[in-house]
């Protein structure tokens, strides 16, 4: 091979790579950095967040809540607290009548506790300072609740003390319960599964893909910098980029987690229907900690558009990202 | 030597009783029990609580005027009140039923006296009493619901507001039923810089401490009468939406209202709030305790010597 066609191929191969970059990207990773989910080459089965859910209905879980240092979007970090390490901490997934055992280790310098919506439990696993349930620096604590026929749904867990012990007095007031940790990070999404919505391989059943959709803000006494609205930790351009299929249908499970600020979620020309009641909605409004179960048919037609927060200010600070229909 | 006269020592003692009786908190001492508003499961009641009998008198009296109003622990504001509390009494009566109110105005301003179901603005009564006067407000036929009186003229950030819980013919059968407002009072009307975030005019802990049995059936008639957006999340219980969702926290917008029918599961002491953690920072925070079983004794003295925690 002679020397000066070698050296064109190089140069043209590298040519071709600036003008397509998704041709050289890892799977699953889109050339803005969104992480690209959903419809994806072939899928057999179902698509979940939880993946599949054991039968076992003991469900053992370890959280460590530790420092983190979060990556927003490339180039844009700050220390913060977190479940493992990641924001929102993982997907906790069970099924109607599971016991769940979560224990709590706790690498940070206050307290630290597990506070569970929708899960039935005594005060002792409830994970607020009334109730001494959280695990001290250094330790850790262990909480015992159960999924009941009440808890089908979608549900977050969240830190309740961070702080309590060092600083237990708010604007004059010895306060119960403290949202320093919800606003540093400390919060994830459970799921719990009613008879007949899991197949035998523990995949949801009736449903093609099924989304985890967490939104929260993050103030700027938290990030020493600009307020991040964010979708499952990240904003725009990294937030979820959402693909599926025409025709499909999708569930999402959409939650608030944000310490105060309301949410909603908004795809151009699509319909949220509740899956319990089966109340339909072309906007989904979210106060602080409201979850919603959604039932979602993407259509026949192909397109690229956007979900977005609409409440002024969020879509700016990062509150959107992709939504496409493929054929 | 000082010689006392004995009608002026006479005097001074009846004033400083008096004093004592108009300001008891100035006599606390610093680390004085804070005295926690016990509802709902206590001494004798039967079941279910009503807010009024049937065939009882619907003639109520209100009288508007300022208070010191404490919204947390020391912490005091001129409020503007129906018969000195916020929210006002709550009065009562049965669908089609005549409702009368005699309204005494001890304002130095008019006040635009309303009733509407709560949630709307749909007046159903109302009347302007001028500073100083009374006036007697008769309704015919009481629609049935949960119903709003307020002034319409502003005085609701100051804390003219109450409900009237109106009964209908198939009510559902409840063991208690409670009304919560939830609200918030921001400068001026907090005389200085203060904000607090309230649950029936106070913050914690001087808000109500409801006290249940297990597997009791509670209503809350949830009133959102402020002007931000509230929750209502009660801890380790889970109960349907008016759509039929599960869920453990309603939101409510301003103005907005809803009726939620709890089961107490477990037993214990849990939070209730609304689950904003600047609201939580005002004072939006309470107690509520299940009793289990098998108790017996006096739940309020068990839970002041801080047991079911």
């Amino acid at each position: 091979m002679r020397p000066g066609f070698a050296a064109g191929a190089i140069v043209a191969l590298l040519a071709f790579m600036v003008i397509t970059p998704g041709w050289f990207l890892p799977p699953g990773t889109t050339a803005s950095g969104s992480l690209l989910v959903g419809h994806l080459g072939e899928h057999a089965a179902p698509e979940s967040d939880c993946g599949p859910v054991s039968d076992d209905p003991i469900k053992r879980v370890t959280l460590v809540a530790q420092a983190t240092v979060w990556e927003v979007a490339p180039g844009e970090s700050f220390p913060t607290w977190s479940f493992n390490g990641i924001i929102p901490g993982p997907v906790i997934c069970l099924r109607e009548g599971d016991t769940l055992i979560l224990t709590l280790e706790n690498r940070l310098s206050t307290i630290a506790s597990f506070h569970a919506h929708g899960l039935a439990r005594e005060p002792s696993s409830d994970g607020t300072y009334l109730t001494a349930s959280y695990a001290p620096p250094g330790g850790s604590y262990t909480y015992t609740l159960q999924a009941d026929a009440h808890s089908v749904g979608t549900w977050a867990y969240h830190d309740a003390v961070a702080e309590l012990d060092k600083d237990p007095f708010i604007d004059g007031l010895s306060l119960p319960e403290s949202g320093e940790g919800i606003e540093r990070g400390m919060f994830g999404a459970i799921i719990v599964y009613g008879e007949g919505e899991l197949d035998e391989a523990g995949l949801p059943a009736g449903y093609d893909h099924e989304m985890v959709l967490v939104e929260a803000e993050f103030e700027s006494e938290v990030t020493a910098g600009p307020v991040y609205m964010t979708i499952n930790g990240k904003i725009a351009p990294v937030t979820p980029h959402y693909q599926f299929q025409a025709g499909e249908t999708v569930r999402f499970r959409v939650l608030n987690v944000g310490p105060n600020a309301n949410h909603n979620l908004w795809v151009e020309g699509l319909d949220w229907r509740q899956t319990q009641s089966g109340t339909v909605v072309d906007s989904v409004l979210f106060g602080a900690l409201e979850f919603g179960d959604f039932t979602l048919e993407v259509g026949d037609e192909p397109r690229e558009t956007q979900y977005t927060c609409s409440i002024d200010g969020h879509e700016e600070a990062g509150m959107h990202g992709l939504f496409s229909v493929i054929a | 030597m000082i010689q006392l006269k004995a009608p002026g020592a006479v005097l001074t003692f009846i004033a400083l009783l008096a004093f004592q009786v108009v300001t008891p908190a100035y006599f606390l001492p610093p680390d004085a029990v804070i005295e926690t508003d016990y509802q709902g499961h206590i001494d004798e009641h039967a079941a279910p609580e009503l807010f009024c009998e049937p065939g009882g008198s619907r003639d109520y009296a209100l009288t508007i005027s300022e208070v010191r109003w404490e919204v947390a622990p020391g912490q005091f504001f001129t409020a503007w009140t129906f018969n000195g509390v916020i929210p006002g009494p709550t009065l009562c009566g049965y669908e089609g039923e005549a409702l009368q109110v005699e309204i005494t105005n001890r304002l130095d301003r008019a006040v635009e006296f309303n009733i509407a179901p709560a949630g709307t603005t749909d007046a159903v009564a109302m009347a302007t009493v001028a500073s100083g006067e009374t006036y007697v407000l008769a309704h015919e036929a009481l629609p049935a619901g949960t119903l709003v009186y307020s002034d319409a003229a502003g005085g609701i950030d100051h804390g003219l507001y109450g409900a009237i819980v109106v009964y209908g013919t198939d009510e559902p059968q409840v063991d208690h039923d409670i009304v919560v407002f939830e609200d918030e009072f921001a400068p001026p009307v907090t005389d200085g810089n203060d904000y607090f975030a309230v649950l029936n005019g106070k913050g914690y802990p001087l808000n109500p401490h409801y006290i249940f049995a297990l597997d009791e059936e509670v209503r809350f008639r949830m009133i959102n009468i402020g002007s931000e957006l509230h929750t209502f999340h009660i801890h380790g219980h889970v109960w349907l939406d008016e759509a039929g969702n599960h869920v453990d926290n309603e939101v409510l917008a301003p103005g907005e209202t809803v009726d939620g029918t709890i089961k107490m599961r477990e037993p214990g002491s849990w939070m209730y709030h609304c689950h904003i953690y600047d609201h939580i920072a005002g004072g939006m925070t309470a107690m509520l305790t299940v009793l289990p079983d098998d108790f017996t004794g006096d739940p309020v003295a068990y839970l002041r010597n801080g047991g079911m925690h």
